[in-house]
């Protein structure tokens, strides 16, 4: 276990040192003057060089790359080209409303997943296994931002439930992850009944229905047991995807977090909030995928031995 | 048809037959054939300019005015007719859309193949790539290389192509990995056909029928993301109209005048449906396991 342990860790700080030397090449290809977008459209020529020489853009390329990677290492991750804040405080600042969401989203779009997926399970070829496969046909068709203004005309504007957007009420964030729960929850139906289907045709099954054991319980708890693992990965494999949705599902509510950094940034050229988004969210995915694979090497001890899965 | 056709030929005709029988394929079908024809007769079909202010297109208050017969849908906030905008909107979206799907998957067939035929450290170049890319949210990705490229149709859709190739390329990996060790490859190898060709005419041969459900359901998925991008600002620039951005400037206007946000958004979600019911239906019909 150790062992399993550790060679993640070297993956996963491979894949972060992959990220980060990503970011530096596109951040070294563009074409936008950082001196001048700091210094402003009218600085003199002057001002602009000397600026240029403070940040070291003078230097070469691997000198540059060097300093860059140094200076991530040390947490240190530039001041924004735009409010000269640094980055790595407003990324703090924003990082729990994005993290709360998602958190919410995700239990939100495993339990609506889970659960129409035993329900068709249970009854197979019934209604209710037609009502499961229309609501997550529905839920992979609905652009989960415009999902999200559909709930706020309704939810917010025709019935004043939940607040129109913003952060300043503690109900903010029901809305958002709903729509970002709906919307993941298709694909966790269609999984989750094909396995649970799977699961109820092993030999374990008939067994456990031989020793007396109620349709429901063989359902609850041997088959979600087994269906459980592939959901798991699913859910490591679907973080990235996620992450993009929630980060423009915040632009819908007004939510505060690091999409709405982002994507302002994008408006500014703030190159170095760009990237420190860019990074902290790999990391963010990063780590999550580790710990979703020691949980799932832990859960089966032959993932362990091969290590992969 | 004659008992005589060839095997493959007469397999796609089966498929065709098994896709249309099913009733979400049949759907499936009508909904992409009607909305590729709208988008590509939408000079004729669009009632009115898609950029035209139209004087008589707002109340005396400057709001938009509701639908009439002259403005089916109504006009939006700058006093231009809806209708004309929505087709025109659709028409922008799926060319980007099927410009960016049809690059993706010639870069992920073309790197999957290379990867999985010739393996060694080519291979784990290229998977420790896509790892990289993997943890990285598709649309953050692309709004960082928008910052790059002054923005342009062409730009976009290589943006597009460019951060939606991976998955491809990593399922094609695997499927040729299994086909190299085949017995038909060998016997390539042996009548002295070299890597490449063996590569181009018989392994990716193999592949094709999943590479084409995958790009169809991926269609849909490219779609949803042309239209957020659209939405976060990023993607195609007003005042060109796309779902996207018809249903982000209608977003401004939510309580007092929804249709604008709404109808966009329906009829994007109509065209994903679509895509979807024949995606699954294809490879239902094609027998592709996922």
């Amino acid at each position: 276990m150790i062992r399993f342990v550790t060679r993640r860790t070297i993956g996963g700080v491979g894949v972060l040192w992959g990220i980060a030397t990503l970011v530096f090449v596109i951040a070294y290809v563009i074409p936008i003057n950082p001196a001048r977008v700091i210094a402003g459209r009218s600085a003199p020529r002057a001002v602009v060089e000397s600026i240029y020489r403070q940040l070291g853009l003078d230097h070469p390329v691997w000198v540059q790359y060097g300093d860059y990677l140094g200076r991530l290492v040390h947490g240190n991750l530039g001041e924004s080209y735009a409010t000269n804040q640094p980055v790595s405080q407003a990324l703090l600042q924003r990082l729990p409303y994005t993290v709360e969401l998602v958190l919410l989203g995700v239990l939100g779009e495993v339990i609506i997943g889970v659960g129409l997926a035993l329900v068709a399970a249970a009854r197979r070829g019934s209604r209710w296994d037609d009502f499961a496969s229309v609501v997550a046909m529905l839920g992979l068709t609905l652009p989960t931002f415009w999902l999200g203004l559909l709930l706020l005309y309704i939810f917010a504007f025709v019935l004043p439930i939940f607040p129109l957007g913003g952060v300043d009420q503690s109900t903010w964030v029901v809305l958002p992850a709903l729509s970002i729960a709906f919307t993941g929850a298709g694909v966790y139906t269609r999984m989750g009944r094909a396995s649970l289907l799977e699961a109820l045709s092993e030999d374990y099954i008939r067994t456990a229905r031989a020793k007396g054991a109620s349709h429901r319980r063989a359902l609850v708890g041997h088959a979600l047991r087994n269906a459980m693992r592939p959901i798991v990965t699913m859910a490591g494999l679907d973080l990235a995807t996620l992450m993009g949705g929630v980060l423009v599902t915040e632009q819908v509510f007004g939510i505060p977090g690091l999409g709405t950094l982002a994507w302002t940034a994008i408006l500014q050229n703030d190159l170095p909030m760009l990237e420190g988004v860019v990074l902290v969210i790999g990391v963010v995915i990063v780590v999550t995928t580790i710990l979703i694979d020691i949980v799932y090497a832990w859960l089966d001890p032959r993932v362990r031995v091969t290590g992969s899965k | 048809m004659s008992r005589w056709a060839p095997a493959r030929r007469r397999r796609l005709l089966d498929a065709g037959r098994v896709l249309i029988r099913r009733p979400s394929g049949a759907v499936g079908l009508g909904i992409t054939v009607a909305l590729v024809v709208v988008a590509a007769a939408a000079p004729v079909l669009a009632p009115h300019s898609p950029s035209t202010q139209f004087t008589d297109g707002l109340t005396s208050f400057g709001a938009p005015v509701g639908p009439s017969r002259q403005f089916l849908l109504g006009t939006d906030a700058l006093g231009r007719d809806l209708l004309s905008r929505l087709i025109f909107g659709l028409r922008n979206t799926l060319q980007v859309a099927v410009a960016a799907n049809l690059i993706a998957s010639v870069i992920g067939v073309a790197v999957g193949g290379i990867a999985g035929y010739f393996g060694g450290w080519l291979d784990a170049l290229m998977m420790r790539l896509t790892e990289v890319l993997l943890a990285v949210p598709a649309i953050l990705l692309a709004g960082f290389l928008a910052l790059v490229t002054q923005p342009s149709p062409t730009s976009l859709v290589l943006i597009i192509a460019g951060v939606n190739w991976y998955y491809l390329a990593r399922i094609v990996r695997g499927e040729v990995i299994a086909i190299r060790v085949r017995e038909f490859v060998e016997a390539a190898v042996v009548a002295g056909a070299g890597p490449w060709r063996i590569l181009v005419t018989h392994v990716l041969r193999q592949v094709w029928s999943l590479v084409f459900v995958y790009m169809t359901l991926q269609f849909s998925t490219t779609a949803i993301f042309v239209a957020s991008m659209s939405f976060v600002g990023i993607g195609i620039q007003p005042p060109t109209p796309s779902l996207g951005n018809l249903i982000a400037d209608g977003s401004q206007y939510l309580t007092s005048v929804p249709r604008l946000a709404i109808i966009p958004g329906v009829l994007l979600a109509v065209a994903v449906l679509g895509f979807n019911l024949l995606g699954d239906s294809l490879r239902d019909a094609l027998a592709v396991r996922d």
